[in-house]
């Protein structure tokens, strides 16, 4: 087990990072939390097949980023095919009924100290999956365009103006917070 | 929004908290992944993949097939035994209740049988007894006995008809060879016997007399063929002479001389009347030749005849021999049509016409008819021909 028991150094010197990436691409603890677990659980599988080139937080970052697009796709195909009601129930199965994840910020996260970054979070967490990893990758991981666009596989100039829009947007959510909360 | 509160905002982004992942999560992850590498190990003996999986369907199929071919091979024992099986089940007595039926329904079918028969019967014996009816069958079946049948009269109409065309035509032909070989056989005799320049004498008349006679008997033709069909008809001397311009002895050996050039001019040189005769037809005939620009030859030495057949072979790999001409006897004449840029193209000697003074020879340049698909070739067309030795100038006249 000397192949896991290092897994789990590496995991564990990464794991706040790449833990806080997910919160913020995701937009709540919940989902982020998850989305770091799958992050390492992948990376474990080629864990064996990392020659140690590149450096490992960059590794498990283009890991997660890539983990995110692929849920993000899969939410999209999802949304797309299932047009079923929340609250409808197979027959006299005893599954819960299904919930899709508030927009909302989560009640009781530890994420915003103060009022301001509650906002701020909150509106984030309002925008479009597209629109947010953009802005988080720019403003809050101090990304490059150059990263940005080979992390998510799309031209610089595509960056920028998604980045620009995102701002637009986070702007218009932030208002519509303030005046909520006022 | 102002600059300032974007200011704000984007320092309140960067400000954003760096969040430690709680020891439940690092568990979490560790958990999956032995869980994960668990249910590896525990499938590992059974998980084989899809070759595996292939593999295994691949045998039970063939175990299938086994079986099956071996029900086959044993199929001939359980037909016995359902065989014997029935045969048994037809031995046993049948009970008393199903034979009284059957022999019910037996009684019924014959009665039903013997009424029909009978009125059957009846019904013939009125139709046998009536006069008229017989009369109208008697004349019926006269009458398809005694008509031919029609392809019997077509067949015999074509038979009498191909039957008198071939007798004519043999009789025909065989005059016509009869009376080429007595002439034949008087010349070669009367060169045999003859000895110095009597006999010669004696061969260029009777040859002289031979192709007068030859020009005249086509200048006939050629009244005959702007006559009447029915003038034709009439005339059953021109028909002679046209048989006689083309009897079927010097089309074959036109044929061959076509094929084999190098034959004719050894036929042609054994000397032989005759031979000379049947060598005043086309000898070098084609579309490709080394004399690229229009020319008419004479050639009446070999030292020509072999420069010019060199200009002539010249392109050909490996150059063709010069073929061997005793111009002793003979003159070669010819026609080079020079380079034309397609194929279809040729040039033919018609015919030669030895008047008083001079030979004249007829000629003729044939090109491809417009809009027709031809091979894009450069083509040389030429007609070299031999003609009996003459020391009279020879001139070349285009015809249409």
């Amino acid at each position: 087990m000397n192949n896991l028991e290092n897994f789990e150094d590496m995991m564990r010197a990464n794991g706040p990072r790449i833990y806080t990436l997910a919160a913020r691409l995701t937009g709540n603890v919940t989902d982020g939390q998850d989305l770091a677990q799958e992050t390492f659980v992948n990376a474990y599988k080629h864990w064996e097949k990392f020659r140690g080139e590149a450096d490992v937080a960059t590794w498990l970052y283009r890991i997660c980023v890539n983990c995110w697009k692929n849920r993000v796709r899969y939410e999209k195909r999802r949304a797309f095919w299932k047009h079923f009601s929340l609250d409808a129930r197979d027959g006299d199965s005893d599954e819960p009924v299904r919930e899709l994840p508030s927009g909302e910020a989560p009640i009781g996260q530890t994420l915003e100290k103060t009022q301001e970054l509650a906002t701020l979070h909150a509106a984030l967490a309002r925008m479009k999956p597209e629109d947010r990893e953009v802005l988080v990758l720019y403003e809050m991981e101090d990304r490059s365009y150059e990263e940005i666009a080979q992390l998510l596989e799309v031209p610089i100039g595509t960056v920028r103006s998604r980045l620009a829009r995102s701002r637009d947007k986070l702007r218009e959510l932030l208002e519509n917070e303030l005046k909520r909360t006022l | 929004m102002t600059e300032k509160d974007e200011f704000k905002l984007r320092e309140l982004l960067k400000k954003s908290p760096t969040l430690t992942p709680p020891e439940t999560f690092y568990k979490g992850v560790l958990e999956k992944i032995e869980r994960k590498s668990g249910r590896m190990e525990e499938r590992a003996p059974w998980y084989w993949g899809y070759p595996a999986k292939g593999l295994a369907t691949a045998c039970v199929l063939m175990v299938i097939v086994l079986v099956t071919r071996e029900a086959k091979k044993n199929e001939p024992e359980l037909f016995q035994k359902a065989q014997s099986e029935t045969m048994q089940n037809e031995s046993r007595p049948a009970p008393a209740s199903l034979m009284m039926k059957k022999a019910e329904l037996a009684e019924g079918s014959k009665a039903l049988s013997h009424a029909g028969a009978r009125k059957d019967k009846e019904r013939f014996e009125d139709l046998a007894n009536n006069k008229e009816v017989q009369n109208r069958v008697n004349r019926n079946i006269v009458k398809y006995v005694d008509m031919p049948s029609p392809f019997e009269e077509v067949d015999e109409k074509a038979k009498q008809d191909l039957g008198l065309d071939r007798k004519g035509v043999a009789s025909e032909g065989a005059k016509v060879r009869a009376s080429s070989v007595e002439t034949d056989e008087s010349l070669t005799s009367a060169q045999s016997s003859g000895k110095g320049a009597s006999a010669d004498a004696q061969l260029l008349e009777r040859r002289q007399s031979l192709i007068s006679g030859r020009l005249q008997a086509r200048d006939m033709n050629g009244v005959a063929s702007q006559g009447s069909f029915l003038d034709e008809q009439k005339s059953p001397a021109l028909h002679q002479k046209k048989a006689l311009q083309f009897p079927s002895g010097t089309l074959q050996l036109k044929d061959q001389l076509k094929e084999e050039p190098q034959a004719a001019v050894a036929l042609a040189g054994s000397g032989s009347v005759s031979n000379a005769e049947k060598a005043d037809s086309p000898l070098w005939k084609g579309s490709t030749s080394g004399i690229t620009t229009f020319r008419t030859v004479v050639v009446r030495t070999s030292e020509d005849w072999q420069t010019l057949w060199r200009e002539h072979a010249g392109p050909s790999v490996p150059p063709s021999p010069c073929p061997p001409v005793d111009f002793n006897q003979y003159t070669i004449i010819g026609i080079f049509a020079g380079t034309k840029p397609t194929a279809g193209y040729s040039v033919d000697i018609v015919d030669t016409q030895p008047l008083s003074d001079k030979i004249v020879v007829l000629y003729r340049e044939t090109t491809p008819p417009q809009g027709m698909i031809t091979a894009q070739v450069l083509t040389q067309p030429y007609h070299l021909r031999l003609i009996p030795k003459t020391n009279l100038p020879i001139t070349f006249q285009k015809v249409p």
